[in-house]
């Protein structure tokens, strides 16, 4: 295949790659029953057809093609335009083709698009979202991205942490960075986020008391987890659970799996871990004093299209929201973008039982 | 004569001046970073159903029971204070109805797939 694909030196970018793509044998028969000629091995059902458009098309394409490339190198144009997308439609499955026909440019430097939004400029946000929504459109019919587009989303993400550092969000914008430039490292993040927590200071609290009546019992109490069913069930846990009148925006509870639930006013948190078990990793020094080191866990991870419709709202202006979908998110996992990846942060405490 | 360079660092000048504006532009207009989702799913008898989604990549779900009608800004904020607020939890089921009874919102949840509704279609079920 990529012999072939290398004696068609003109042809778009974008069709090159879709046609790699045709070699993963999970969507060759999606691509090959949308052709007409189904019986026969879909990349030479592709080639054959490339070769009649090529025919179709002759010296125009090349002109048109030639042309656009100098543009590019001159950095005239945007990159990622699929230049060529009227010129294959037949190749392509019924989504990919609908996804074509909305082709939209793809912005260069988004932060400078970003940046100029926040002045107020529509028409560099409707750049943006209309780029956005072009790739959700192709991540959706599991299409291949060309490199700028790629390069696009990523630096999307950076751009989440250059406009986190700028707002007082260092943990979302850490996390966010390293999802595109991270390659799955595991990262500890700044345990103040969690140490300033009105509902990690009221569990931690809840534990310790709950750790105590273990002690008092002779019980093991070397590892207490949120999550433990002893826990739930205890009345220490209870105070912060769920149903206890707690104000889930000033305060945030305890769920009933035992995950936390920050409150929704510490916007710094929410936006870094919404819900996570707190840990306490517990030695007892001598009889009257316990030294713990909490620690909590995450996995930075997006949820897929076929999960959920949820779209991350990334303000640039009182009124200009971008609105980035989670699908097209995880969807840069698969294009070996970015990478999903365990997070945790930890401290310690003393304190008398 | 102009130098390639100097033309590229004074694009560079230029560059980082618009984007220190937009950045304090940015950080005057909207202090979230990443700005809850909400909609105004129904409205009875000036009881108004607000569905939410807050977090960055670990998404919660509410739904929020107001008695004026809220008025949000661009990070999902009101002044109007919630009478009730509820997260809708899809390990517990898939979602059935909403309740508001007696001052007092119930999601019912259900895992019977013909039943069941997506959170943005809710409504005040009496």
């Amino acid at each position: 295949m990529p012999s072939q694909l290398s004696r068609t030196p003109f042809l778009d970018r974008d069709l090159q790659i879709e046609l790699r793509a045709a070699d993963d044998s999970s969507r060759t028969s999606s691509f090959a029953s949308h052709n007409s000629v189904s019986e026969a091995p879909a990349a030479f059902v592709r080639l054959d057809d490339l070769s009649r458009t090529w025919i179709a098309y002759g010296w125009q394409a090349v002109l048109l093609e030639t042309f656009l490339h100098s543009a590019c190198f001159l950095k005239v144009c945007y990159l990622g335009l699929p230049t060529m997308a009227g010129f294959s439609t037949s190749t392509y499955g019924a989504k990919a083709r609908a996804c074509l026909a909305r082709a939209a440019p793809i912005p260069g430097w988004p932060l400078l698009h970003m940046g100029a939004a926040a002045l107020g400029s529509k028409s560099d946000f409707d750049l943006l979202q209309n780029a956005i929504d072009y790739l959700t459109c192709k991540a959706k019919a599991k299409m291949t991205f060309t490199d700028e587009e790629k390069s696009f989303l990523k630096n999307i993400f950076e751009d989440l942490w250059w406009g986190g550092e700028v707002k007082s969000y260092p943990e979302a914008a850490q996390l966010a960075n390293h999802y595109v430039n991270g390659k799955g490292a595991a990262l500890k993040i700044d345990a103040a986020l969690y140490q300033t927590s009105v509902i990690v200071k009221d569990t931690s609290e809840a534990i310790k008391n709950y750790v105590r009546e273990l002690i008092g019992k002779n019980a093991n109490v070397a590892i207490v987890r949120s999550s433990d069913l002893g826990f739930l069930n205890s009345p220490q846990c209870r105070r912060v659970s769920r149903g206890s009148g707690r104000d889930v925006n000033r305060q945030g509870y305890v769920l009933g799996d035992g995950n936390l639930l920050t409150e929704q006013s510490n916007s710094r948190l929410k936006n870094a871990n919404n819900r996570f078990v707190l840990v306490a990793q517990n030695i007892k020094l001598g009889t009257k004093t316990v030294s713990t080191r909490w620690r909590v866990d995450d996995k930075y991870v997006f949820e897929p299209f076929e999960r959920a419709d949820f779209i991350t709202n990334i303000p640039l202006s009182s009124f200009q929201i971008l609105k980035l979908p989670d699908g097209l998110s995880h969807y840069m996992c698969v294009l070996k973008i970015a990478s999903e990846f365990d997070y945790w942060a930890e401290w310690t405490e003393n304190w008398n039982v | 004569m102009f130098s390639f360079a100097s033309i590229r660092r004074s694009f560079l000048v230029l560059a980082m001046a618009c984007l220190g504006l937009a950045a304090a532009e940015v950080s005057c207009t909207s202090q979230c970073g990443v700005s809850d989702a909400v909609s105004v799913l129904d409205e009875r008898e000036g009881t108004y159903l607000v569905y939410r989604v807050s977090g960055a990549q670990d998404k919660i779900e509410f739904f929020e029971v107001y008695t004026t009608r809220p008025e949000f800004d661009s990070c999902g904020s009101t002044k109007t204070p919630v009478v009730a607020k509820e997260p809708y939890l899809p390990s517990q089921g898939l979602l059935k109805k909403v309740e508001w009874r007696e001052n007092r919102l119930q999601i019912v949840y259900t895992h019977n797939t013909s039943e069941s509704i997506r959170p943005d279609k809710a409504r005040l079920s009496p």
